[in-house]
């Protein structure tokens, strides 16, 4: 008995309306029903039978009551047969399906699968039923009556196409999104094994560049979206995790100028997570796409969705143990025809002591014959190479990694719980190095009545760094300097040796002082808290409340024990406490109005953060072996910075929809900062970001043919995001300094000049795209065109110290991204046994800087070394002196001495650009000398396209996939090869060695500032070349600058889902072993001896590389098991 | 806000406190001083990470510093002799910075905050000196005007106007006697103005810093890590002059003293430094570390022998009347003298004092020039330069050509040097070829185009 009162309400509405209060669900056919009538009634407490009879009188329909309180509308008249519908549910390789949702179509009336995939459900016959679950595709099923139903989900390639979570969490169908949105699923991370799950995303998503961390697992990873956004910080995403903006600075982001050492870095707001609890990822890569977060999303967005106790009723159980090998693969390109020496001598026993410094010697020497030679411990030995294989076998051991992932989850009606523990260990290739981590995550979901649904989370990290390799080649690093610093002919066992006193024979980048000397230890505790209530106030109108705390303290160790190189030793101990907050409130209202649905919501939100972060140096160690730093004598200055920012937004977004056709959504968000406040005039703390987007399918509208055409959308966006500025930056202050003789010293707190006025960075990006679907879903295309201009740069412009500040805050430059995006995915082969699908993605960027500040001068922005932006060039060209040619183009060269003295009898390449007039005769000043350009463009470091093909194929029970991925074009300046080529150490040094090579072209037999060009009879020394007796006199930048295209097979998997049948007799439900493999070696590799993916810097100085961590390979195995 | 008196003396205490190695890898081994395997300086190569070093830490904090407080105290009547004091140092500073580097950014230095230039143009050193003149001058009126007004901040002199008056005075001098190679009739004018206005008559009119743990003497800390000789050169002159100083200055040590190292002998006669020839014997003689190594050791700004040394020879060249024996004399008592304010307290007695000069007059009876003296004033001005003034001491080693020093016979080949001339000038940072290019570039015209040490490359009062 219901109380109802109904005003020319929609007969379909009513239904609805009678629905909700009852316990009662209907079923219909949507042309069999009065679906114009409208309904007008006043009930009380009445029967619902009477009220049906009400409505329907007239109408000429009736209606038939069946059991479990389902009535079914029918024309008066037709004969209504029911039947129980009986069936199993099973995936792919027929494991029954827990929790799958059995509904009656254009029904409330629903059932969810038991632990044997079965359901059971009277509805009458000729309905259909509608079968679904999470990642697979809906299926519909005509109901007649007869047998039991077998239904087999085949699993969505392109998983959740339907619903995706959106800007600010929002659950949103695919149809309606006017922008680019890639989804991944958490099983696709997991299984790859990476330390940091979002490596794992390397040439799986068009747009998305990924760089494992330049220091060994735990590092912050670089990742961009669409090319720069931005001149300052590291162009990371923002990364929300379940609804809730986390801490993510590295120490590459922070906003030092000129980072140019090196130093630990303990990882980014990634690396903490535990990849076993990831649902899904989704790649918010476009400004329109991100708009609604304002500043801080110039970078784009990554949402992390954490899994809840969902998927299975009762207890569930999850374990997850994974081993994988790791061994790091010896640097090729190195010599081994010519040994140690000099000149093309060997060294005698007085080069030895003059040279103690430089380790071991140069491999400058002759060539190899099994002779006799001084060694450089002084004794005769046999003059033979020391390979790469050999020293790595010394140096490396096998590194392993293990991971252990245990999950209980627990679902009632009301409530879903779910608790996860892991622990990661991974025992690096370098000896003394390994990695821990431990996660805890708990979830609670509970539901009060219908109305307030609520969700809690918390995730507790632990993460260990033990003997963390240093960035950028410092002292614990790649031991690169080692390899390319010493010659390529003594033992490496020789510079383990130590003399009487303890000192080792030979200190320069000795690796054996890094091993022995150096400890390098983080620990970073973690708390990942977030909390989600919302009220569903009515059908229409939600109240959601989101808040989430990040808590991340991390303690490090730096400790170099007293050696004869790091002298009495030193301690540094730091501490750093990061917190971040988050509150935002939303209102969502939304409705269907016939043809016209609206859909809207408001909100507000308050962030907060602070960064505090305490350093303590003390040298002399009292205690050789005690890393407690009261066991120095000198203490050098506290270190201690504190920044903090808020921030306040209010955000609103609309869309309105026709016919579930054509959608149209406007969003709107301004931020107020509290970094732009300032007691100065010219500054404004408020910015707004709004964007458009439209989203029209036309296979609908056009009526296309759905076998050849199943779905055809027109994507067409706009939006503006922009950066949070730092924090400090627009007030002078000052700090107090040491106090001498009584009197306390003050100084300017500011690093950087602050500017006369700041704007935040925004970056406007225009977004057109299709996503087409061919011959029933079997072959999908998505491509995405966008144009991104990116303003206002806040530019830690480097100023010359004798301005009085080392570097200022601009908005000082604009540049410009154009890109093209394709995804393509075909289903080549499936049938019930064998599936063979095929997944391309492509994405081509070009970067162009389109304006600096005069300020800058033609000099342009340094971000590293030679990394450097310049209006006209991408952001992040390198910069130096290149090779001398001529107006051809032909390579011009120099007269040298060959031995030091006056006799020119060897001939080098020259360098520096010279300037031609029309008929090709160099320009020359009004001195008569040439016009010589040492900072020539010398290429960018951002690839011209980088692409992924994965291959997955299905056969019963077995499934293998592998992945291929690629960058082509764009630059690295690679200074371990200026190193490698000095110390005689790589193959390009072989060239000229036996002095026979005389090389074509012209020479320059005058001064630098007159030359006279005659054709070269010289020959050349690669020694003069690359060394020039150690001054590196004749050594361009050039020759340091090598193409960064390589293919890469990235990955192979080879998984086996062992049958139902076998497990029928265990406890256990489901099981899974799969073998894995990543990095397995390059198709293609035009970066000699180092790994064209490595990198000095995961910020703007990206591109510049000292040699980093070799390339090591991974081989391992996962067993997933679930009670 | 900031008090203006603690920047002073934040500005006072950097000059000394922070990083000092070029005053070692180049200064001290251009000059014979001492050896380390860590300099280039020995071999006459250059390194833009040590060149740069001194134009780094001069230009950011002590110059901002001084930059940010002279405009304020400028305007503010109750501070015009701490405006005057500021005044004096920044010419100590940029005196400093431009007899190393020739030109450099002056005029429109240190304008970022207050005029927004971000390029500054290098100014000529004639027209940086013209100015540090006028600078002196006016600051020297100035704290005439309001002597009763103490200084703020100040770390020398207690507040006292008379000490910072004497240390202008005896700037200018420093000036005055830099010019003799160009403009020999400004030398003597500005020689005879700063010796009317007073120049530091004492040791107690000496700047110096007192360092403590926390604001260590930065010359300290270069050398905690590094096995500093003494160089051959300096022994052997020592030794021959019977100089008391040799056992301050250096000890035999059996090792590295950071490595437990420790004195086995201060008989001078058995000292060897490190030498040139390699087939030498092998160098048992370093710094003592002692005296030199605790970050407390004060630091001498500017010493007062200096001023001595320095009026002995602009008597002998005319420029001031007086007897220039009693200047020479006076300053190698006093330096003597001055070693006591040291670590340890190293004490030269009367006796040995007056044995040293007995031994060492300053007219040489072989050959009783004025030159002749002028050679052994400025040798003596080397000998009281050991360490802290090193720097000072290769300026004064430019200007007079003294003490006559060989260079390094086996210096590299392959820079536009040619072997074995000791650099004059040192390289401008590589970063302003970057950050600054058309300025640094038009300012390296001068000194060969080329950012070395070439033969071009020298400072104008330097001809």
């Amino acid at each position: 008995k219901i109380s109802l009162k109904l005003k020319r309400t929609d007969f379909k509405k009513a239904l609805k309306a009678i629905e909700k209060r009852s316990d009662y669900h209907f079923v219909y056919s949507e042309k069999k029903i009065p679906a114009d009538k409208k309904v007008t009634l006043q009930v009380t407490n009445t029967e619902v039978t009477l009220i049906l009879d009400q409505i329907l009188a007239n109408t000429g329909y009736s209606y038939k009551k069946l059991p479990n309180n389902l009535i079914v509308i029918i024309p008066a008249g037709e004969r209504v047969a029911t039947g129980e519908a009986e069936g199993q549910v099973l995936d792919e390789n027929d494991n029954p399906l827990v929790g799958a949702n059995v509904q009656v179509q254009n029904s409330s009336y629903k059932t969810v699968t038991d632990v044997n995939g079965e359901f059971i459900l009277p509805v009458p016959d000729n309905s259909t039923l509608v079968v679904s679950y999470v990642g697979y595709i809906t299926s519909e099923i005509q109901f007649d009556g007869l047998g039991k139903l077998t239904i087999k989900m085949s699993p969505d390639d392109k998983a959740l196409n339907e619903v995706v979570v959106t800007a600010l969490g929002l659950n949103k169908n695919e149809r309606r999104l006017g922008y680019s949105v890639t989804t991944v699923n958490g099983s696709e991370v997991t299984e790859t094994r990476e330390p940091t799950f979002v490596n794992a995303l390397a040439g799986k998503v068009a747009g998305l560049t990924v760089q494992s961390p330049p220091n060994g697992p735990g590092g912050s990873s670089r990742i961009i979206l669409r090319g720069y956004s931005s001149f300052s910080g590291s162009n990371q995403p923002l990364y929300v995790v379940d609804g809730v903006p986390i801490t993510s600075t590295t120490k590459e982001n922070t906003e030092e100028p000129l980072k140019v050492f090196g130093g630990s870095d303990p990882g980014d707001g990634l690396s903490s997570i535990n990849p076993d609890d990831i649902e899904t990822i989704t790649v918010l890569k476009g400004a329109s796409a991100a708009a609604l977060y304002g500043g801080g999303a110039q970078g784009g967005v990554i949402l992390i969705t954490t899994k809840k106790g969902l998927k299975s009723p009762g207890v569930g159980i999850d374990f997850n143990s994974n081993t994988v090998l790791e061994q790091v693969k010896p640097y090729d390109g190195f010599q081994y025809e010519y040994g140690r020496g000099n000149n093309g001598r060997l060294y005698t026993a007085a080069d030895n002591i003059s040279n103690s410094n430089y380790l071991t010697g140069q491999s400058w020497g002759v060539k190899f014959a099994g002779q006799q030679y001084l060694g450089a411990d002084g004794k005769m030995g046999v003059y033979k190479p020391q390979t790469m294989q050999e020293r790595f076998d010394a140096l490396y051991r096998t590194g392993i990694s293990t991971t252990n992932s245990l999950a209980f989850s627990k679902t009632t009606e009301n409530n879903s719980f779910r608790a996860s523990l892991s622990q990661t260990r991974n025992n690096t290739p370098t000896p003394g190095s390994n990695y821990q981590r431990y996660n805890g995550v708990l979830r609670f979901v509970q539901d009060f009545g219908d109305k307030l649904h609520t969700d809690f989370k918390a995730d507790l990290s632990r993460v260990l760094r033990i003997n963390a390799p240093l960035l950028r080649g410092d002292d614990r690093g790649s031991f690169v300097k080692y390899f390319t610093r010493s010659d390529n002919t003594t033992d490496i066992a020789f510079l383990d040796q130590k003399d009487a006193n303890g000192n080792y024979l030979y200190v320069y980048t000795n690796p054996y002082i890094q091993l022995q000397k150096i400890v390098n230890n983080q620990t970073q505790n973690r708390i990942l808290s977030s909390a989600n209530i919302t009220y569903d106030v009515t059908d229409h109108l939600h109240v959601n409340l989101i808040g989430g705390f990040d808590y991340v303290t991390t303690d490090g160790l730096l400790v170099n024990f007293p050696n004869n190189k790091n002298g009495s030793g030193s301690i540094t101990t730091s501490a750093i406490d990061q917190r971040r907050s988050d509150i935002r409130a939303m209102l969502n209202y939304d409705r269907t109005f016939n043809d016209f649905s609206i859909s809207t919501f408001a909100g507000a939100e308050f962030q907060g953060s602070t960064f505090s972060s305490l350093t303590l140096t003390g040298t002399g160690l009292t205690d050789p072996t005690s890393t407690n730093i009261n066991n120095t004598t000198v203490g050098l200055p506290v270190q201690v910075s504190v920044p903090r920012s808020k921030s306040h937004s209010v955000f609103a977004e609309t869309q309105f929809g026709y016919k579930n056709l054509l959608f149209l959504e406007v969003t709107a968000r301004n931020d107020w900062y509290s970094a732009l406040s300032s007691t100065r005039p010219g500054f404004v703390n408020h910015i707004f970001y709004p964007s458009a987007n439209m989203s029209f399918i036309f296979s609908d509208a056009l009526n296309i043919n759905p076998d050849i055409l199943s779905f055809g959308k027109l994507r067409l966006a706009v939006g503006q995001t922009g950066s949070n500025p730092t924090p400090n930056q627009t007030d002078l202050t000052f700090k107090y300094t040491e106090t001498v003789n009584g009197i306390p010293g003050q100084q300017i707190n500011n690093s950087s000049l602050p500017p006369t006025s700041l704007r935040p960075e925004t970056t406007t990006e225009t977004e057109v795209g299709t996503e087409l679907k061919f011959f029933k879903n079997r072959f999908l295309l998505d491509v995405a065109w966008y144009n991104k201009t990116s303003k206002n740069f806040l530019l830690p412009v480097t100023l010359p110290v004798a301005t009085g500040f080392a570097a200022t805050y601009q908005n000082a430059g604009s540049m410009v991204n154009r890109g093209l995006e394709l995804l393509l995915n075909a289903t080549a082969i499936k049938t019930s046994d064998f599936a063979w699908n095929i997944s391309v993605n492509y994405a081509k960027n070009r970067n162009r800087v389109t304006e600096l500040s005069d300020a800058l001068g033609t000099n342009g922005v340094a971000f590293y070394y030679n990394i450097k932006a310049k209006v006209g060039y991408p952001l992040g060209s390198i910069f130096g002196t290149a090779l001398r040619r001529d107006a051809n183009g032909n390579l011009l060269y120099k007269a040298v001495s060959a031995d030091g003295t006056t006799n020119k009898n060897a001939s080098v390449i020259d360098k520096g650009t010279l300037s031609f007039d029309a008929a090709g005769n160099p320009l020359r000043n009004a001195a008569g000398g040439l016009i010589v350009n040492n900072e020539t463009y010398l290429g960018s470091v951002n690839p011209d396209w980088s692409g992924g093909l994965m291959n997955t194929f299905r056969y019963k029970n077995w499934r293998l996939s592998f992945l291929i991925d690629g960058q082509f074009g764009g630059k690295i300046f690679e200074d371990g090869a200026r190193w490698a080529a000095f110390f005689g150490n790589s193959e390009k040094t072989l060239l000229g060695r036996d002095g026979t090579y005389i090389p074509q072209g012209m020479i320059n037999t005058g001064t630098d500032a007159a030359p006279v060009y005659v054709a070269n009879t010289l020959p050349y020394s690669p020694y003069q070349q690359y060394n020039a007796a150690a001054s590196l006199a004749y050594y361009a930048d050039e020759m340091s600058v090598y193409s960064r295209t390589f293919i890469k097979f990235r990955q192979i998997t080879l998984g086996y889902t062992f049958p139902k049948k076998l497990l029928a007799a265990t406890p256990i439900k489901s099981a899974t072993f799969s073998l894995i493999a990543r990095n397995l070696f390059f198709f293609r590799k035009d970066l000699p001896i180092f790994d064209p993916e490595s990198s000095d810097s995961i910020g703007n100085g990206y591109g510049y590389d000292t040699g980093g961590l070799p390339t090591s390979r991974t081989f391992g195995f996962n067993l997933s098991v679930s009670f | 806000s900031p008090n203006l008196g603690y920047m002073f003396s934040d500005a006072l205490v950097k000059t000394s406190q922070l990083d000092m190695e070029p005053r070692t890898n180049y200064c001290a081994a251009f000059m014979q001083y001492g050896y380390s395997d860590f300099w280039s300086g020995t071999n006459y190569m250059q390194s833009d990470d040590i060149a740069r070093r001194y134009w780094n830490n001069f230009y950011i904090p002590v110059l901002q510093n001084l930059e940010y407080i002279l405009p304020l105290l400028k305007t503010d009547n109750s501070m015009a002799t701490t405006y005057a004091a500021a005044r004096i140092w920044r010419v100590f500073i940029y005196q400093k910075l431009t007899d190393f580097y020739g030109d450099i950014p002056y005029s429109q230095a240190g304008k970022a905050l207050s005029a927004g230039v971000f390029t500054p143009a290098y100014d000529k050193q004639q027209l940086i000196y013209t100015d540090l003149i006028s600078e002196l001058r006016d600051a020297i009126r100035t704290l005439e005007a309001n002597a009763p007004e103490n200084v703020q901040g100040d770390q020398f002199y207690g507040g006292n106007t008379g000490g910072w008056r004497k240390l202008a005075a005896s700037l200018l001098l420093r000036i005055g006697m830099r010019l003799i190679k160009v403009d020999a009739m400004q030398a003597k004018s500005l020689v005879t103005e700063a010796y009317n206005y007073g120049v530091m008559a004492s040791n107690a009119d000496m700047p110096v810093l007192k360092h403590n743990t926390n604001a260590p003497n930065g010359y300290a800390f270069n050398l905690s890590d590094q096995h500093f000789f003494l160089h051959q050169t300096l022994i052997n002159h020592m030794r021959a002059s019977g100089d008391p100083r040799l056992k301050v200055y250096g000890a035999v040590y059996d090792k590295e003293a950071f490595l437990g190292g420790v004195i086995t002998s201060t008989d001078t006669a058995t000292y060897r430094g490190y030498s040139f020839d390699s087939s030498g014997p092998i160098p048992t003689t370093r710094v003592n570390y002692s005296v030199y190594q605790p970050r407390d050791t004060p630091f001498f700004d500017f010493q007062y022998a200096e001023v001595e040394f320095l009026l002995a020879e602009a008597v002998l060249r005319g420029f001031i009347t007086g007897d220039a024996n009693t200047h020479y004399q006076a300053g190698i008592t006093a330096h003597m003298q001055s070693l006591a304010l040291l670590p340890t307290s190293p004490t030269i007695s009367n006796a040995q004092i007056n044995a040293y000069l007995a031994k060492n007059p300053m007219v040489d009876p072989a050959n009783p020039t004025a030159e002749r003296s002028i050679e052994i004033i400025n040798t003596e001005f080397w000998v009281a330069g050991f360490m802290f003034d090193a720097d000072e001491v290769y300026a004064n080693w430019r200007r007079t050509g003294y003490p006559k020093l060989i260079p390094n016979p086996n210096t590299i080949t392959g820079v536009s040097n040619s072997p074995g001339v000791i650099p004059r000038k040192l390289p401008y940072p590589e970063l302003e070829f970057t950050l600054n290019n058309a300025n640094a570039t038009s300012a390296l015209s001068a000194y060969g185009g080329m950012n070395d040490f070439n033969e071009h490359a020298r400072v104008w009062w330097d001809k």
